[in-house]
């Protein structure tokens, strides 16, 4: 049954996954000078991980599918009513929505990677552009990698967490944007991990507690 | 007989309103109950209530012995629940919901599933959301009695159905039904599919469960009272089971539940030229039931067990 249900997840989340692919190839070919479009740049305008527009563009493909992934996880379920379909089945909420989680957020961290190391083994091959390149540059990234599951799991709690008004219950997804930049923006690695750990914590806390008290 | 279905004073409210208002209900195992009621009336709410889809402000309810807020996945697995408009992904074809729904379930009736899709002349390949609502409610039939449930939970599977398709539908259920001595719950606006099928039936009104007999019971106790007048009919009627009264010209119409000696000499005391009984089909006698005051509205308490559980029900 868990089989099943991780398919479902991926099936569903296919189009969304789809769209990020090529997200992550535009911003790759614009990173690397590859002109895949006409509108993009033969011409390197800064140095990888130093003053290049990743910062940008991570949060554009990585945080938007972030996002994306929590809601059609969520809110989509419960605009079309599969919930109904889906939760009645002999098997606990907290494992529905524990995979649920496990898939989503495997996805996005997953393409949220690949876009950073793909870029580094590009970055690291030699001839690609005229400086020197040492990995510990691409700390930064993997500090905006590792704000990323706040946002995820702000957005799959906002998509469930019920509320009479749309505003209030964008809060945790709000909440989850904040401890990203922040976190992202921290001068440890020590001090992202801990930001990120505490506020995903705290979702996912919130997350089982609308999983079993909320009504469908 | 044990009960399948038990509710103890159930009560939900919704942005200050009680769509449940302490429902007290025994479905005994091996029954087939109709929950009966407009619109509104709240029988969904209820039926999410006992599949643990919303949690009850108050009161309880076990499922199978289970309360159904905490209920195992063992005994939900001995549970099918057929949910209004047949919830389905829609990129799915029938072959893959099949296998999905297969497996959750350590028990699962391939041979029968096949049987029913064959029957209703459904492919495994068709795309869920190019099938029409009868044959969606058709793969969700076969996918609800596919593990071999003993509890079946059923709202409003013919909604949206044309006629053809809900007699095709029922007569299915009815097959169903017979083959295995199953509990079957399930909510209803249409007089006639209820009739076909339910051994009990319950009236929901405006969240208050009003009703809760036998189906012949409560065709039999509603009666229509046509009384003549020479002059125009008296204004005020005091007579006890008094659902509905309507003045047409020089008659007086009125609506009754029973109609023993009591209300016979009540009647009489309005001196009517003449009296006339008349008796009326399920549908006849719901409708009558359902649109009187609802407040004023006399309970069903026509049987021993049925005496109890219209005590435990709301304000009469």
């Amino acid at each position: 049954m868990h089989k099943a249900l991780v398919i479902k997840e991926l099936r569903e989340s296919a189009g969304i996954v789809a769209l990020a692919v090529l997200g992550v190839a535009y911003v790759l070919a614009d990173l690397t000078a590859t002109r895949l479009v006409p509108w993009q740049s033969r011409w390197l305008y800064g140095y990888p991980f130093v003053n290049d527009s990743l910062n940008f563009y991570f949060w554009l493909v990585g945080g938007g599918l972030a996002i994306a992934l929590g809601f059609r996880q969520t809110a989509w379920e419960l605009g079309q009513g599969t919930y109904f379909f889906l939760l009645h089945r002999p098997m606990s909420r907290n494992r529905i929505f524990g995979l649920k989680l496990l898939v989503g957020g495997s996805l996005a961290m997953l393409m949220a990677g690949l876009l950073i190391a793909l870029y580094a083994w590009w970055a690291a091959t030699p001839g690609h552009f005229d400086a020197p390149f040492y990995w510990t540059m691409t700390v930064p990234a993997w500090q905006l990698w590792l704000s990323l599951p706040p946002l995820y799991f702000g957005a799959f709690l906002a998509g469930m967490r019920p509320g009479r008004w749309f505003g209030s219950r964008l809060v945790p997804l709000v909440a989850g944007i904040l401890v990203a930049l922040v976190a992202s923006s921290a001068p440890w690695l020590w001090l992202t991990v801990a930001l990120s750990f505490a506020a995903s914590g705290l979702l996912i806390v919130g997350i089982f507690y609308f999983v079993q008290q909320r009504d469908y | 007989m044990t009960d399948a279905i038990v509710t103890d004073r159930l009560t939900k409210h919704y942005q200050g309103q009680r769509v449940v208002d302490t429902l007290s209900l025994r479905v005994p195992a091996g029954s087939v109950y109709g929950l009966l009621g407009r619109n509104g009336a709240g029988k969904s709410t209820a039926i999410k209530i006992l599949m643990g889809m919303v949690r009850a402000d108050s009161g309880s309810a076990t499922l199978l012995g289970e309360d159904c807020a905490t209920i195992s996945e063992a005994t939900r697995a001995r549970i099918a629940y057929l949910a209004e408009g047949h919830p389905f992904y829609s990129w799915m074809t029938i072959g893959q919901a099949v296998e999905f729904a297969r497996a959750f379930y350590p028990r699962w009736n391939d041979v029968l599933v096949d049987q029913i899709l064959d029957h209703f002349e459904l492919a495994r390949k068709q795309k869920f959301r190019r099938l029409s609502r009868g044959q969606q409610a058709q793969v969700s039939l076969a996918l609800a009695v596919a593990p071999d449930p003993e509890l079946l939970v059923l709202d409003d599977p013919t909604l949206g159905m044309d006629t053809v398709v809900r007699r095709d539908f029922l007569e299915s259920l009815i097959q169903i039904i017979q083959r295995q001595g199953r509990t079957i719950l399930f909510s209803s606006h249409i007089l006639g599919d209820v009739e076909r099928v339910a051994d009990r039936i319950g009236i929901m009104i405006g969240g208050v469960l009003r009703v809760d007999c036998r189906t012949e019971t409560f065709r039999e106790s509603v009666r229509k009272i046509v009384l003549e007048f020479v002059g125009t009919p008296p204004d005020a009627v005091d007579v006890p089971g008094l659902v509905s009264c309507r003045q047409a010209g020089t008659s007086l119409e009125m609506v009754l539940v029973g109609y023993d000696d009591t209300q016979r000499e009540a009647v009489e005391r309005l001196r009517p030229q003449s009296i006339e009984v008349l008796d009326l089909n399920l549908e006849d006698a719901f409708i009558e039931y359902t649109r009187g005051s609802r407040r004023s509205l006399p309970l069903f308490a026509t049987e021993i067990e049925d005496a109890q559980s219209a005590r435990n029900q709301g304000a009469a």
